[in-house]
């Protein structure tokens, strides 16, 4: 049993009892870090408005989570038994993301459920007010048992099939087909969903066709190579090309992982990626984007082109190989090659080091592209 | 959110190398990788079928361009699935945590979970000292294959 004055903040806002019995249900560090994210809102809107949004719904929560172990073992290969409950770790997500996001904010307020549906915070970032919902995505696949449930497949005629027998993007798609509600009123803020991402497949095959359609379908992703679809090429099937979306700027999946990845845990480490709706009321502006990007590590997809500016296609690279690097292949066949855009060339053996740090000498960094003769690819994924 | 087994593979030499599998099966080593002046311990996943040293998630580019500036440069990479797509590098190191040696390298930006490859693992001869409960998959093929050299 740990030490009850190393949660000084939950003690204060729901008292001891509550932290024995949440101790039976949740593990150590999970605690903490809610802890921690209380302490953080508490420093910026007081203890006053922290108490009112959060009070009940941590006696509720807690009251509805089923008891739950996971077999685990420690770092001295030791049998460990941790409470987890899936349940309260979607509201402990929703706690520290806020947290976390007001830490990037300069003005924060928790928003309480009233009669009409509305989001969990408004936030002013770099000048600009925005409205945060934040929803948790669990892989059906993943956890059966807490996530299985009948959704509606519009791929077969609206016929209703169990969330884990279908992709993951058209159970994702049905996890959040009803966010827009959240905000209907709110014509003039930069509205934002975060959604903690805990699941086996990458993006590509989720966020990706979930927002912007079926045939923007990728994988494996690479967002070097994506480009956010306009209004008009968005896909039928994605939400984003629904007209209640318009109302949502963008959706952020986020990724909130324990570090180190085995007991006993010492931080959170953030990440994520940013997915700017095309046909937003109010689109996300540039500074949000970035701000967001700095602050939880998150790749905004509609700006990468800032941060990678003199980028070659892929197109522009095949281009290069064929006309520099082709007729090479019969004499130097798997020597490593930097060629400029201007088509010079420079032959190396194979230390991919020595050549770069010379092509950036003799072409200027991004002004070439290192290929091996005959495979093209330097390396394999 | 979620690593839970840890298992300790041994190199050559006698030193532990600390490795871990997380939830979705993948097999985790401990690394140290560097970046100009940037350096970082990190646990990343251990893939054969990677032939280069090191590859770091695609969403730290902002937080790198930060710390050590932008990229490098770009070039073809293959994938799993034969498709060849533009990838952003850094030149720089990683080191196996527990081995001597330092692999330089292109450090690539792709996916969303750290990956070390074979290059980075070019003369450490790794054995697998797993208890039955971690791969009991393996101990058993292993017993097998043991009962068959045995078989008459």
């Amino acid at each position: 049993m740990s030490n009850l004055c190393s949660l000084p903040t939950l003690q204060k806002i729901v008292g001891i009892e509550w932290i024995k019995w949440a101790q039976s249900l949740m593990d150590e560090f999970a605690l903490q870090q809610l802890d921690m994210g209380l302490e953080a809102l508490v420093g910026k809107i007081g203890m006053n408005s922290v108490k009112k949004a959060y009070r009940k719904r941590l006696l509720k929560e807690i009251m509805q989570a089923p008891p739950y172990t996971v077999k685990a073992v420690g770092i001295t290969g030791e049998d460990l038994e941790i409470p987890e409950s899936p349940k309260l770790e979607q509201f402990f997500f929703e706690v520290l993301c806020l947290a976390k996001l007001a830490e990037l904010s300069d003005e924060v307020e928790l928003l309480s459920p009233g009669k009409q549906p509305q989001p969990e915070a408004k936030v002013k970032i770099e000048g600009y007010d925005c409205l945060v919902e934040v929803k948790f995505f669990m892989d059906p696949m993943m956890h059966e048992e807490f996530a299985s449930r009948p959704i509606t497949d519009p791929r077969l005629s609206g016929q209703s099939a169990k969330s884990e027998q279908l992709p993951p993007y058209v159970h994702l798609r049905d996890k959040l087909s009803e966010a827009w509600r959240k905000f209907e009123n709110a014509r003039n803020t930069i509205n934002l969903i975060f959604v903690c991402y805990f699941s086996l497949p990458e993006v590509g095959v989720t966020f990706i066709p979930a927002l912007y359609g079926e045939k923007f379908l990728r994988a494996p992703f690479v967002p070097w190579e994506f480009v956010i679809p306009s209004e008009s090429e968005l896909g039928e099937g994605g939400l984003f090309a629904e007209n209640n979306w318009r109302f949502v700027s963008g959706i952020a999946a986020v990724w909130a992982q324990r570090y180190p990845p085995i007991p006993p845990w010492q931080e959170i480490r953030w990440s994520g990626m940013l997915f700017d709706n095309p046909k937003a009321s109010t689109p996300i502006p540039r500074e949000i984007s970035m701000k967001l990007s700095k602050g939880l590590n998150i790749l905004p997809l509609k700006i990468l082109h800032e941060l990678l500016p003199s980028k070659f296609t892929r197109e522009e690279m095949e281009e290069l190989y064929d006309r520099y690097v082709r007729s090479l292949e019969q004499k130097f066949w798997g020597k490593l090659v930097a060629v400029s855009r201007k088509g010079e060339i420079l032959l190396g053996d194979d230390d991919e080091v020595e050549l770069t740090r010379k092509a950036i000498e003799r072409f200027g960094k991004w002004n070439f592209v290192i290929f091996r003769i005959g495979p093209k690819a330097v390396v394999r994924i | 959110m979620e690593f839970r087994y840890i298992s300790h593979w041994s190199k050559g030499g006698g030193e532990n190398l600390r490795v871990a599998r997380d939830k979705e099966g993948y097999l985790l080593v401990q690394v140290e990788y560097r970046l100009g002046c940037y350096q970082k311990q990190d646990w990343a996943v251990l893939d054969t079928g990677f032939s280069g040293i090191f590859c770091l998630p695609s969403n730290m580019l902002n937080m790198l361009r930060a710390k050590v500036g932008g990229p490098d440069g770009e070039e073809l990479v293959e994938l799993a699935n034969g498709s060849r797509v533009g990838v952003p590098y850094y030149i720089g190191s990683v080191k196996v945590a527990g081995a001597d040696q330092e692999t330089f390298g292109h450090i690539y930006l792709l996916g969303d979970k750290p990956i070390v490859g074979l290059k980075a693992l070019q003369g450490l001869i790794i054995m697998v000292t797993a208890e039955p409960k971690i791969f009991p998959l393996m101990q058993l093929l292993t017993l097998e294959m043991l009962l068959k050299t045995l078989d008459p």
